[in-house]
């Protein structure tokens, strides 16, 4: 509401300063030299207005800034409403936490000169602060009243990921292949990293879980092999590959070859359908865990990690500009990655002692509780 | 005495018995249709996780519904069968449970059969394990846990299984209530929470039911 009396101000200053401009000569005719000097003269208020109206907005920023505490969580700079400010620095303290875990150092260099605004979503409250008012002052993230208080962390978490996203390059984003999903348990990222690399039938993959390091640069596609469908798949992987693109490649493909392989399990038909499409070969591991390996050499960077990704955007290889990013060779990222991806291997189904233990005393105490029962109503 | 017990408690209770059997048999079978994919295994695991939820909703389920029918004849009859027997009552509990006990051994046998079967059936990757005899010994013990928890209940007079029942009743109506009126708490979560979270009764029923894993 501030922000729309603002406008209609301003755009009243600027129409009756533009009124007042006008000559009283208007109407009559006039020569083109006078024409000029009044089109002159107008640029001229126009410009002083519009420094007017800027200061006015200064202003009103300003005064908005008094009616919010600013608070600073490690690189995390925030503005909330006084009765918010408790929350706000809990949970920044817990978004950080869990910011610095995935993204290490570089976190600092991208929240350099941002500034995240938490407003409530209840308009009846008296503290509340109008999204639209502020979001000059820095990236608005509403809050929905009453909702559990860790949203506001993931709300934080989600804007800097959000944030880093659009800082990347077309080149990154094309082998992310999907915006980083952000959360708050770093450990569910490379966890679900081992559960693909143990399940894929891809030969590199299977390669990469039993430690050798090329093979896991192969199935992240940080390698580009003369063709990717016979150094990535096996025969059954790309067979089913084909039956998983076949929108795609059925199209412009030859339905005799289409059908050798899929239907006549005919490797050779396979092999010629991805060489036609070699762009819509995916590497064997997922976006998922590709940016699980991105932000292994973030964090192995440290605070100056982004800004040398972001600064290699020339150069062709998506492994050089990952070893430049950790400041240090490929094999070293890969190997961080890979022992922390097979360090976060989920507990298996078994059924442990402590548990059987602990059932086996409950049933036994239940079953003394029914013995105490009586016959006699 | 004992095998006239259990003959009757399977009398009373063998078609619900049967369709636990039968839904024990089913769900690991179920759980791996689609399992044919060498490069889908991933997908595959996080849809057996999915699956997960069915183990110890059936091994609760069985046990409730085997620990009422234990108890549903005396209740009618007004104990005077029981009365009735020349044995001590902690005889007389103690054979009822056994009879259920040996009964819960079907459902338990339906699912290790159908894992055993669902892990023959199918090609697992090397990094993934058959945990087949693991469910089927964690549903046993979880089935057995709800059937003597309930068979407690169920043992005592209706006023103690209406006491606990009202017990928990109670708890969900001021919890609606209290989020119906805009308070910000929550008073289920931890009673579930001591229940179901190590070293509560039920921890055994939560966690990872995973018919293959790494």
């Amino acid at each position: 509401m501030c922000s729309t009396g603002s406008t209609s101000n301003a755009r009243w200053v600027l129409g009756l300063g533009l009124m007042l401009g006008l000559p009283p000569s208007v109407g009559h005719a006039q020569d083109v030299a006078s024409i000029r000097r009044h089109i002159a003269e107008l640029e001229q208020r126009k410009v002083e207005l519009i420094a007017a109206t800027d200061s006015l907005q200064a202003l009103e920023r300003a005064r908005r800034l008094e009616s919010l505490d600013s608070l600073q969580v490690g690189a995390l700079r925030l503005l909330a409403a006084h009765p918010m400010v408790g929350v706000a620095r809990r949970q920044a303290a817990t978004a950080w936490a869990s910011l610095r875990a995935t993204l290490g150092d570089s976190v600092a260099a991208l929240m350099h000169q941002r500034r995240f605004v938490l407003v409530t979503e209840d308009a009846e409250d008296s503290t509340q602060v109008d999204a639209q008012g502020v979001a000059t002052l820095g990236t608005v993230l509403v809050i929905p009243r009453n909702s559990p208080e860790n949203l506001t962390a993931i709300n934080i978490i989600v804007a800097v990921y959000g944030e880093l996203w659009r800082s990347l390059d077309p080149g990154l984003r094309d082998w992310l292949s999907a915006p980083l999903t952000p959360t708050l348990d770093t450990i569910a990222v490379t966890s679900a990293s081992y559960l693909e690399l143990v399940t894929s039938g891809s030969p590199v993959s299977r390669g990469c879980y039993q430690g050798s390091l090329a093979d896991c640069a192969g199935a992240l596609g940080l390698t580009e092999p003369d063709h990717p469908a016979l150094a990535w798949y096996s025969a059954e992987g790309r067979r089913e590959l084909v039956a998983r693109l076949s929108q795609a490649l059925s199209a412009g493909a030859d339905r005799e070859v289409f059908a050798g392989c899929v239907i006549q399990r005919v490797d050779a038909d396979c092999v010629a359908l991805l060489q036609q499409n070699e762009r819509l070969v995916p590497p064997p591991l997922s976006g998922g865990t590709r940016a699980s390996y991105f932000l292994t050499a973030l964090k192995l960077g440290g605070s100056g990690a982004l800004s040398r990704l972001l600064g290699s955007s020339g150069e062709p290889s998506m492994a050089r500009r990952l070893e430049l990013a950790a400041g240090t060779s490929l094999d070293a990222v890969t190997t961080r990655w890979r022992s922390a991806v097979l360090a976060t291997r989920p507990h298996p189904t078994q059924l442990t002692a402590s548990t059987a233990c602990a059932g086996m005393v409950w049933i036994a105490g239940l079953l003394l509780l029914s013995f105490r029962s009586s016959r006699w109503r | 005495m004992f095998k006239a017990i259990l003959f009757t408690q399977w009398k009373w209770g063998r078609l619900l018995l049967l369709l636990a059997t039968l839904a024990g048999f089913a769900i690991p079978l179920l759980s791996v249709q689609g399992l044919t994919t060498t490069y889908g295994n991933f997908y595959v695991v996080t849809s057996l996780q999915a699956f997960g939820i069915a183990y110890p909703l059936l091994a609760g389920a069985a046990g409730l519904l085997l620990s009422l029918s234990a108890w549903t004849s005396d209740h009618r009859g007004r104990h005077v069968y029981a009365l009735s027997l020349p044995v001590a009552r902690w005889r007389y509990v103690l054979m009822r449970y056994q009879s259920g006990l040996v009964l819960l051994l079907l459902p338990m046998l339906g699912i290790w059969l159908g894992a055993i079967l669902a892990t023959r059936f199918i090609h697992i990757p090397p990094g993934l394990h058959p945990y087949a005899s693991s469910l089927a010994l964690r549903f046993a013990l979880s089935a057995a846990l709800a059937y003597t928890a309930f068979f407690a209940i169920s043992s005592g007079t209706p006023r103690t299984a209406g006491i606990v029942l009202g017990i928990a009743a109670v708890l969900v109506a001021i919890q609606v209530l209290a989020s119906a009126a805009g308070f910000d708490f929550n008073l289920l979560k931890p009673v579930f929470d001591r229940l179901f979270i190590w070293p509560g009764p039920f921890e055994i029923f939560t966690g990872r039911w995973m018919l293959l894993d790494v």
